[in-house]
């Protein structure tokens, strides 16, 4: 088959998948084919006329109406739900933790801290650590002797 | 896109703006960059999500939320050039899912139109005729009629619509054909008939 006649073919073929995705009215073909297709439209027969009945028919369809105060109702959504959320978060994060670190520089500062603290508690800890001298360094050493023996 | 890059300052003149420019404001929580964001795109988000919703009251609902979502992340937009395509998908995922979860689509419970062919007011031929074609779309499969929303409705190219649809041209193209097909082979001779008479008018 000649060149030429067979760029035509192709031509032809490429045109009707067009006619059959996106319609007669070029204005919506491929902006990239559309120069290419547009001389050919005259051969496109069948596909041409089943191409224009549909698009009479999606045509039909009325567009969705828009119902007012639509974007209204979302920014409003948006200001609701997000601006005052940030503010709320840093402000309920911070006072409490700025609060604790003032108390404990302020306890630090002052040297109330060891007054605060139960004294018997910390006595009996003291106790538990005296009560047989071991450190644990010579029991381990005890221990390997036993083993090597 | 990296939004967190740079202090860009709002944009000065919102409605001559790039998506780049107000994506960034928004990421600052600037609300006057997003509500431009929202003058530009909501309406189409909103027709779209009509379309593949059937016209079910939760409409508005899905489309505010696609906004919502950016909203709260607008770093989810990786290129602000896909800003349009990105809101459309999803939103249209999100009409999708909802359907998917509803028992039988409205379609079923739509009421039959009379027989056009019988009432003689031609406004009333019209009516019934556009609620016929909005029947028979609300009937294609969720990716065909999406594709057509995109395309044929809202202007999307080819190439628009596959970022969008996250898919190839290839398959957008075929999506469509087969949209279109399925239409043309629904309608009955006098459906026919009566379309192109309506037309001619």
């Amino acid at each position: 088959m000649p060149h030429e006649e067979n760029m035509g073919l192709r031509m032809k073929q490429r045109l009707q998948a067009v006619l059959a995705s996106y319609g007669a009215d070029p204005a919506r073909w491929p902006a990239a084919e559309r120069d290419e297709l547009l001389p050919h439209l005259g051969e496109a027969g069948d596909a041409l006329d089943d191409a224009r009945l549909v698009d009479r028919l999606l045509d039909l369809a009325p567009a969705p109406a828009c119902i007012a105060g639509m974007e209204k109702r979302l920014m409003a959504r948006i200001s609701r739900t997000t601006a005052p959320a940030r503010f709320q978060l840093g402000w309920s994060a911070a006072l409490p933790l700025a609060a604790s670190l003032a108390l404990g520089i302020y306890l630090g500062a002052v040297g109330a801290l060891d007054e605060l603290l139960p004294s018997l508690v910390t006595e009996d800890i003291a106790a538990m650590d005296d009560d047989d001298g071991s450190s644990g360094v010579t029991e381990a050493t005890d221990y390997s002797g036993d083993q090597l023996s | 896109m990296n939004l967190r890059a740079g202090k860009a300052k709002r944009p000065v003149d919102l409605k001559a703006a790039g998506d780049a420019e107000l994506l960034l404001a928004a990421a600052r929580h600037d609300t006057s960059a997003f509500g431009e964001i929202v003058n530009r795109y909501y309406q189409p988000v909103f027709r779209v999500t009509m379309r593949m919703t059937g016209g079910h009251a939760d409409t508005e609902d899905i489309a505010q939320e696609a906004f919502l979502k950016l909203w709260r992340n607008p770093g989810q937009v990786r290129e602000a050039g896909a800003l349009k395509g990105w809101l459309m998908r999803v939103a249209a995922n999100a009409a999708i899912d909802r359907g998917r979860r509803r028992v039988h689509a409205d379609i079923e419970t739509t009421p039959e139109v009379a027989d056009p062919v019988m009432q003689a007011d031609a406004a009333m031929e019209r009516w019934a005729a556009a609620r016929e074609v909005e029947r028979r779309i609300a009937a294609l499969p969720e990716r065909q009629r999406l594709a057509l929303s995109l395309v044929y409705y809202e202007g999307f190219s080819n190439i628009e619509a596959a970022a969008a649809m996250e898919t190839s041209i290839e398959a957008v193209e075929s999506l469509l054909a087969r949209a279109r097909r399925g239409l043309r082979d629904s309608l009955s001779a006098d459906w026919r008939d009566l379309l192109e008479g309506l037309n001619a008018t």
